[in-house]
């Protein structure tokens, strides 16, 4: 097995979620931030997955957005999740926005219906 | 409720240029966050009921962890903290690290770092991607960053410095059992006068999980 730093994991999931498919809901496109990375993550971390690891000190493996680090985002169209270093947003039409704490955008995906997270708050807040 | 109200008036009267930022959850039994910023020192603070304090220095390569640090109380959490603040020191997890990564904390590139150990970037990359790396090589390399490498053999019971210049000591194999997810064994080639390597001392073979 190749292994990869985290840098590097994390600079192949920015790739791949770029690549992948628009969804068309949050469900689905939270489903594809987790698949996406869990497979980064079994490829290239050498770390088992742990079921349990929002409640586990860290193993060195990175993990999607947990429910309790769900944060109110100000707008009923958004879904926004906040972790050590990115914020995570998805929109109700399937975008997804990741953001450094830093303000930098990492990752910038429209829904289906073309709408990004960001044209999604002003929608969300007239 | 703020679990952080102690905190944040105790460190915004220690440091008075910093800037902080709180946002709890979206339901009851979530996870609050403090961030934490003074000069290019980023900490993010996290509570969580039942848990307690978590501390992590914000690092590039972060999503999705849980904190370095656990604290069961506001005050060992704010002591920890003004030490991180006060001392511009980071937190480090409790988990084994790659090399690349190691060397990347420390702020050095490839190329620094191999001229420092004055050896190609095509080798050092070669040794942070091999498998099976020996110890007086990673030893080289952690002094080269500033540090020191100390090697443990831990026990149900107690936990060992093991030794690692062992060039010119007789020396026979030393048999860890799989107590750590980590290190699996130890063995130590017997001196070999003819294959020896008097710059990295004698061969140690280590088989872990770490990548390193």
């Amino acid at each position: 097995m190749e292994r990869k730093s985290k840098i590097e994991r994390l600079t192949e999931l920015f790739q791949r979620l770029q690549l992948a498919p628009t969804c068309s809901n949050w469900i689905d496109a939270r489903k594809q931030l987790e698949d996406i990375m869990n497979a980064v993550e079994d490829e290239f971390s050498g770390i088992p997955f742990n079921p349990d690891a929002a409640n586990a000190p860290p193993d060195g493996r990175m993990y999607p957005p947990h429910d309790k680090y769900l944060r109110d985002s100000g707008s009923p169209l958004i879904h926004l999740f906040r972790h050590l270093r990115h914020r995570t947003a998805f929109g109700v039409n399937g975008a997804v926005k990741i953001t450094l704490s830093n303000g930098t955008v990492v990752l910038d995906k429209p829904g289906a219906d073309g709408q990004t997270v960001d044209e999604l708050y002003t929608e969300g807040v007239q | 409720m703020n679990p952080f109200g102690t905190i944040l008036s105790i460190i915004e009267s220690l440091f008075p240029d910093i800037k902080t930022a709180v946002t709890g959850p979206k339901q009851d039994d979530g996870v609050w966050s403090l961030e934490v910023d003074l000069a290019d020192n980023s900490i993010s603070v996290d509570w969580e009921r039942g848990v307690g304090f978590g501390i992590s220095t914000v690092r590039a390569e972060s999503y999705g962890e849980r904190p370095d640090e656990m604290y069961p109380d506001a005050i060992t959490a704010l002591a920890r903290l003004i030490t991180l603040l006060g001392l511009k020191q980071q937190t480090a997890p409790q988990t084994p690290i790659m090399l690349s990564e190691l060397r990347e904390r420390r702020s050095y590139t490839q190329a620094a770092l191999a001229g420092k150990l004055k050896i190609r970037q095509p080798t050092l990359s070669a040794i942070e991607h091999r498998e099976d790396v020996q110890v007086g090589t990673i030893r080289s390399f952690v002094e080269a960053l500033g540090g020191k490498l100390e090697l443990l053999a831990v026990f149900d019971d107690v936990c060992y410095v093991v030794d690692t210049k062992l060039a010119r000591r007789r020396s026979k194999a030393i048999a860890v059992p799989p107590i750590k997810r980590w290190f699996t064994s130890l063995s130590v080639a017997p001196p070999d006068d003819e294959a020896r390597d008097e710059e990295e001392g004698v061969p140690l073979t280590l088989s872990y999980a770490i990548p390193l």
